[in-house]
C-alpha cells in the first residue's frame, strides 16, 4: 500500500461498475484505497459498490459501501452527512456518475436531454453544494469531475451527453475559481476511448453486438494503438487527489492517448 | 525513496538553478532521483548542475552533471551520446531550458527574437531529435516540454517572444505526440502559471511589476493568483513527475496546467 492519499476521506460516486472488468470508479476507489484514503464508495446499485468494496477488502484497504442516487438532492445530503458522521472527514469528492447517450438534436427526445442534463451535470452540483461546506470548514479539498474527450470535440452525434460533459467542465471552473483561495481546488478529467464495461455497455449495439469488433475498431481509432482502461482514469485522479497537484486548480485533463488533437479524416 | 521511475533513465535539461533556491528544473530532478531514476543533470552551467547533483547524493539518489548549450546540436548530440553510454538508455527526457526576455512587438529586437526562439523552442526540436531515436529502438518513452500559460494566455503583457516560443512549444509537443504515439512515446507539456523560483527573480526587471522592490513583486504574483499563492517548482516536478511515470501511459499531447486556476479567470475591468 502506498501512501499517497495516507489519512485522507474520499467519495467516489459511481464507485460500483455496470458490469464485469474495470470501470474508471471503481478502478479510481481502488486506487485511492491502495494509497491509504479511506474510500465511501456510492452506487445507485448497492450491489455494485459491495463487489468494489470486496476488491479493496481483499488488498486491505478502507472503504465503505453506499447507495445513493446523486441527482436526487436528499440522497446527496444523506450520503455527505453520513460520510463526515462515519469517516469523520471529506477530502476528496471524485464525482464519476455519468451515463451515455446517442442521438443527434433532432431525434433526441426531451426527456432524454432532462434525463441526461440532470445525471451528468446537476448530480456534480448537488454533491459539490453539500460538500463544499464541508471541505470549507476543513479548509481545504479536492474535487475531481469526469467529463470526456466528448466536451470538446464530436466523432459522432451525442448531442445530451457532449453538450453535459462540456457543461461539468464550466461547472469546474466556477468551483475552481471560486473556492481556489479557501483550499478547494477542482479539476476535471476527460478520458478518450476506454475500454471500460460502460463503453461496453454503449458502443456495442453499433457494431452489431459484436463486441470484439467494436474493441478492436476503437483501438484502431486511438493515436497509441490502444484504447485506455480504467485504471489510467483512476492514475490521473490520483494525482489530482493528492496534494502533489496542490497547485493544479480548473484544469482539464486529458486522458486520451491524443486522440483530440487529431480531426476526423475525409477519404 | 519510491519507485515510481524505478529503473528509468532521465534527461533533465535546465537541472541547474540560476541563483539560490529550487528552480523547475531542479526541483523535477530531485523528484525523478527520488522516484528512483537515473538522472542525467544537464546545464550550461556546470556548477549549477553540480549543485544538483549534490542534493541528489545527499539523499541517495543516483545522477550525473553533464554540462552542454542545447542550442548547440552538437552538444544535444553528445549529450545524448554520454547518457546512453554512462546509463545505457533514455526513458524520460524532460526539456525543461528557457529563458525570458522582456519586450512587445516595437521593442524585441529580431535578435532577441532569435535567442529566445533557439533556446526555448529549438533546443527542444534538437535534444527531441537526438533522443527519440533511441526512444524509438528501446519502444518507448516520455517527453515533457515545460511551456508556461503565457503560451496560451497574455497575463502581463510585454513578453513577445517569450510568450511565443511557449505557444510553439505546444504545438511542438502535439506534433511529437500524434507522430510517435504508435511507437509508445508520449509527449506533453506542463504549462506553469505564476511560480515562485529563482529565474523569475534573476531574469525578471521587476519595476515590470511597477516596483524594484522583488518582496512588492511576489505579493502583486500571489495576489494575482485565485490561490492567493504563487506556485512553487515542487509543483512543476510533481506534475512532470505524473506525466514521466507509467501512471500517465494514456495521457499523450496534454498541456498540463499548473496555475492554481489562473487561466481560468480573466481580467476585471473596473
Amino acid at each position: 500500500m502506498g501512501d499517497r492519499l495516507k489519512g485522507k476521506v474520499a467519495i467516489v460516486t459511481g464507485a460500483g461498475a455496470i458490469g464485469p472488468g474495470m470501470g474508471n470508479g471503481k478502478a479510481t476507489a481502488i486506487v485511492f484505497a491502495r494509497e491509504g484514503a479511506k474510500v465511501m464508495l456510492v452506487d445507485i446499485n448497492l450491489k455494485a459498490a459491495e463487489e468494489t468494496k470486496e476488491f479493496i477488502d481483499k488488498e486491505g484497504g478502507s472503504s465503505i459501501a453506499y447507495a445513493a442516487d446523486v441527482s436526487k438532492s436528499a440522497d446527496v445530503k444523506k450520503m455527505i452527512d453520513t460520510c463526515v458522521q462515519k469517516l469523520g472527514r471529506l477530502d476528496i469528492l471524485h464525482n464519476n456518475v455519468g451515463i451515455g447517450q446517442w442521438g443527434d438534436v433532432i431525434e433526441t427526445p426531451e426527456e432524454e436531454w432532462d434525463k441526461v442534463m440532470t445525471i451528468n451535470v446537476k448530480s456534480m452540483f448537488l454533491t459539490c453544494k453539500y460538500a463544499v461546506p464541508v471541505m470549507l470548514k476543513q479548509g481545504g479539498g479536492a474535487i475531481i469531475n469526469i467529463a470526456s474527450m466528448g466536451a470538446i470535440r464530436t466523432a459522432l452525434p451525442s448531442v445530451a451527453y457532449n453538450t453535459s460533459k462540456a457543461a461539468v467542465l464550466g461547472f469546474t471552473r466556477e468551483v475552481a475559481v471560486t473556492y481556489a483561495a479557501k483550499g478547494i481546488r477542482c479539476n476535471a478529467i476527460l478520458p478518450g476511448l476506454m475500454k471500460t464495461p460502460q463503453a461496453e455497455f454503449y458502443n456495442t449495439k453499433a457494431f452489431g453486438g459484436d463486441v470484439a469488433l467494436m474493441w478492436r475498431r476503437r483501438d484502431s481509432m486511438s493515436p497509441t494503438g490502444k484504447q485506455g482502461e480504467g485504471w489510467d482514469t483512476a492514475n490521473a485522479a490520483l494525482f489530482l487527489a493528492s496534494d502533489e497537484s496542490r497547485y493544479v486548480n480548473g484544469m482539464h485533463l486529458l486522458v486520451d492517448g491524443g486522440i483530440t488533437l487529431t480531426t476526423r479524416t475525409f477519404a | 525513496m519510491g519507485e515510481r521511475l524505478k529503473g528509468k533513465v532521465a534527461i533533465v535539461t535546465g537541472a541547474g538553478s540560476m541563483g539560490p533556491g529550487l528552480g523547475n528544473g531542479k526541483a523535477a530532478a530531485i523528484i525523478f532521483a527520488r522516484e528512483g531514476a537515473k538522472v542525467m543533470l544537464v546545464d550550461i552551467n556546470a556548477k549549477a548542475a553540480e549543485e544538483t547533483k549534490s542534493i541528489v547524493d545527499k539523499e541517495g539518489g543516483q545522477c550525473i552533471a553533464f554540462k552542454a548549450d542545447v542550442t548547440s546540436s552538437a552538444d544535444c548530440q553528445k549529450m545524448v551520446e554520454a547518457c546512453i553510454q554512462i546509463y545505457g538508455r533514455v526513458d524520460i527526457l524532460h526539456n525543461n531550458v528557457g529563458i525570458l526576455g522582456a519586450g512587445g512587438l516595437l521593442d524585441t529586437t529580431e535578435a532577441l527574437w532569435d535567442r529566445i526562439m533557439r533556446t526555448n523552442l529549438t533546443s527542444m526540436f534538437l535534444t527531441c531529435r537526438y533522443a527519440i531515436p533511441h526512444m524509438l529502438e528501446q519502444g518507448g518513452g516520455a517527453i515533457i516540454n515545460v511551456s508556461s500559460i503565457g503560451g496560451i494566455r497574455t497575463p502581463q503583457p510585454g513578453q513577445m517572444s517569450y510568450a511565443v516560443s511557449k505557444g510553439a512549444i505546444i504545438a511542438f509537443t502535439n506534433e511529437i505526440a500524434i507522430e510517435f504515439a504508435a511507437k509508445g512515446i508520449r509527449a506533453n507539456c506542463v504549462l506553469p502559471g505564476l511560480i515562485k523560483t529563482p529565474m523569475v527573480e534573476f531574469s525578471y526587471d521587476t519595476s515590470a511589476w511597477g516596483s524594484r522592490d522583488i518582496e512588492e513583486m511576489w505579493r502583486k504574483r500571489d495576489a494575482m493568483s485565485p490561490t492567493g499563492r504563487q506556485g512553487e517548482a515542487w509543483d512543476i516536478a510533481n506534475a512532470a513527475l505524473f506525466l514521466a511515470s507509467d501512471e500517465s501511459k494514456y495521457v499523450n499531447g496534454v498541456s498540463l496546467l499548473v496555475d492554481g486556476g489562473l487561466t481560468g479567470t480573466t481580467k476585471i475591468f473596473k
